[in-house]
C-alpha cells in the first residue's frame, strides 16, 4: 500500500500535537524514562483529564493503559475507553492492545486510530491482520532505547534495530508511526531529533514524535522535521506541568504545517 | 434548558455525543423510546459504522417511524455522519441500501484517487461557517474552520440548493445539509474540539427547524412517503 497513488503520502500534511494521557493504577500518570515506579501522579480522573485537553483545544488525544502495555492484562482498559467516548476531540488509544477484539474494543467506543506496540514486534501476523481490516486506523508504536526496539511498556529489550523493522509494518499497511525515544521520555530534556530525522528518512509513511518535549522550543525543533514527514507530536509532562498550553502548542503546530499544507486533511 | 434526544439505535459512540451536546447547553437524553423522544425538543441521530446496520438498527428499535413522524411534524433533526446519510434514498455501500428516503438523493462512495476512509481534519466551506469565525483549528489557507471526518460514503444531495457546506477530497462533496427542520453533517461536530461544540451550540439554541444561511432561500421541503419512487 505505502508509495502506491491511492495512498496520502506524509508529505505537505499538517502538524498535530497530541497531548497524552497515560493511566496507571486508575490515575493520570507520567513515567520517568519509561520506568514503573517512577510515576509522578498528575490527576485522580484521567476521564475528565481527556475531556479536558478536548474541551482546551486538543485536536488529538493519545490514551495509553500504561499497566496494559506492561504486563498485556489491559487493567485500565474502562477508562481508557470512557476517556475515548468523552473526548470531544479524535483520540488515538494503545497500551495492552493485543488481538483483533482489543482494537475492535477500542474503535467501537470511538478511538479513532488504535496504537499497537510489544504485539507488533512479537506477533506481526496479528498486524497484518489488524491492517487488512483497520488498515488507516492502526499506528505502530516503535519505542527506542539506544535505537533498539522495546517492547511490554518498554521494559524489555528486543534487541531488534528500529530501522529493520520499519519496512515490515510498511508492507502490512501501518498507517502511521509513533516514535518514542524512551530514555527521554517524561524527562522533558528535549527530543530525541536525530532518531526522528533518521526515521523520517527510513520510511514514506507519517512519523509521529513522542518523548522529550519540554518547551516550545523543543516542539519548534521537531515541528521543524514536518517536511521530512514528521506530522505530530505527543506531549504529557511539559502540559501538566504547565510549560505550555494547548493553545500554545498549536499554534506551534500551525506554523510548522505553514504554507506547506496541502488539500490533504490532517491525520 | 432545550431538551435533546440522542436516538439510541445500538450503534456507536453516544456517549460523546451526549456529552457534546451537554457541552453545548442542552439536557441531553439517550433512548430509543419514542415516548421519551416526543418529550423533547429536538433530536439528534448519530451514527458511525454501516449504513445497513444503521437502517436495521432504526427499524428494529422501531425508531425508523419516528424520525419520519418527526421530520413530518416539522421538530428539529441533527443527523451526524451515518445518521445524516440514511436520511437519503439509497446508498452504494453494501452493494445498494436503501435508506429513509426523507431526503432526494443517494449516498455513493469517495474515488479511489484518494485514501478512503476520510479520517482526519478537514475544512468546510460555508459562508454561514466563515461568517461565525468559529474558532475551530486556525487555518494557513482560508477562514473556513475544520471539522473531522470519518468516513468512505458522501450524500449527493438531488437538490444542491440543501449543501449549506462543502469539503473536498478526492471530489467535492457536501459536508452539511440544511432542509426543512433537518441539519445534517457529515463530519462529527462531537469529536470537532470547539468548532464542533460551537456548531451544536447554535444547533440547541436555535430552537427550531434548521441551521440555515441567513437571507437563503427557502429550503424545498423533505420528499414525502408518497413522492419517493420505487
Amino acid at each position: 500500500m505505502a508509495g502506491s497513488d491511492s495512498r496520502r503520502g506524509p508529505r505537505g500534511l499538517s502538524f498535530t500535537v497530541y497531548p497524552a494521557v497515560d493511566i496507571s493504577g486508575g490515575r493520570c500518570v507520567r513515567l520517568l524514562q519509561g520506568r514503573f515506579g517512577t510515576e509522578t501522579v498528575y490527576s485522580d480522573d484521567p476521564v475528565d483529564v481527556a475531556f479536558g485537553f478536548s474541551a482546551a483545544g486538543a485536536r488529538w488525544l493519545h490514551i495509553v493503559d500504561l499497566d496494559g502495555a506492561r504486563t498485556g492484562v489491559p487493567a485500565n482498559r474502562a477508562l481508557v475507553l470512557e476517556a475515548i467516548r468523552v473526548a470531544t476531540c479524535p483520540v488515538q488509544a494503545g497500551g495492552g492492545m493485543r488481538t483483533l477484539e482489543d482494537v475492535e474494543e477500542a474503535l467501537v467506543a470511538g478511538a479513532s486510530r488504535v496504537v499497537l506496540g510489544t504485539v507488533a514486534l512479537e506477533d506481526p501476523a496479528a498486524v497484518a491482520a489488524a491492517c487488512r481490516r483497520y488498515g488507516e486506523r492502526i499506528a505502530v508504536s516503535l519505542d527506542a532505547r539506544g535505537g533498539e526496539l522495546s517492547s511490554h511498556g518498554w521494559t524489555v529489550g528486543t534487541g531488534m534495530p528500529v530501522l529493520e523493522a520499519v519496512t515490515a509494518f510498511e508492507e502490512a499497511g501501518v498507517a502511521l508511526f509513533i516514535y518514542t525515544d524512551v530514555m527521554r521520555d517524561g524527562t522533558m530534556s528535549g527530543p530525541d531529533v536525530a532518531g526522528l530525522d533518521t526515521l523520517a528518512d527510513a520510511t514514506s509513511l507519517p512519523v509521529v514524535a513522542s518523548g522529550g518535549i519540554s518547551s516550545l522550543d523543543d516542539l519548534r525543533s521537531v515541528a521543524r522535521l514536518h517536511s521530512q514527514g514528521v506530522c505530530g507530536a505527543i506531549v504529557g509532562r511539559a502540559l501538566y506541568e504547565h510549560k505550555f498550553g494547548v493553545a500554545d502548542a498549536n499554534q506551534i503546530a500551525d506554523q510548522a504545517a505553514g504554507e506547506q499544507r496541502g488539500p490533504d486533511p490532517f491525520l | 434548558m432545550r431538551k435533546v434526544a440522542v436516538l439510541d439505535h445500538g450503534m456507536g459512540n453516544l456517549r460523546s455525543v451526549a456529552k457534546a451536546l451537554e457541552a453545548a447547553g442542552a439536557d441531553v437524553t439517550v433512548t430509543s423510546d419514542a415516548a421519551a423522544i416526543n418529550r423533547c425538543d429536538a433530536a439528534c441521530l448519530p451514527g458511525q459504522g454501516i449504513f445497513d446496520h444503521c437502517m436495521a438498527n432504526l427499524a428494529a428499535e422501531g425508531l425508523e417511524l419516528v424520525v419520519r413522524e418527526w421530520v413530518d411534524a416539522g421538530r428539529p433533526l441533527l443527523g451526524i455522519c451515518i445518521g445524516m446519510q440514511v436520511l437519503f434514498e439509497t446508498s452504494q455501500e453494501g452493494g445498494g441500501s436503501k435508506g429513509l428516503g426523507i431526503l432526494g438523493g443517494g449516498v455513493t462512495r469517495l474515488p479511489d484517487t484518494v485514501s478512503v476512509p476520510h479520517i482526519g481534519w478537514n475544512q468546510v466551506e460555508s459562508g454561514r461557517l466563515a461568517a461565525l469565525r468559529w474558532p475551530g483549528p486556525a487555518s494557513s489557507s482560508g477562514p473556513a474552520p475544520y471539522f473531522y471526518f470519518d468516513h468512505s460514503f458522501v450524500p449527493r444531495p438531488s437538490d444542491e440548493a440543501i449543501v449549506t457546506g462543502w469539503c473536498e477530497h478526492g471530489e467535492r462533496f457536501a459536508a452539511m445539509i440544511a432542509a426543512s427542520s433537518i441539519t445534517a453533517t457529515l463530519f462529527h461536530p462531537e469529536k470537532s474540539g470547539r468548532a464542533g461544540i460551537a456548531l451544536l451550540e447554535e444547533w440547541v439554541a436555535a430552537g427550531t427547524a434548521a441551521i440555515r444561511p441567513e437571507g437563503g432561500p427557502a429550503w424545498p421541503a423533505p420528499i414525502r412517503e408518497g413522492d419517493r419512487g420505487a
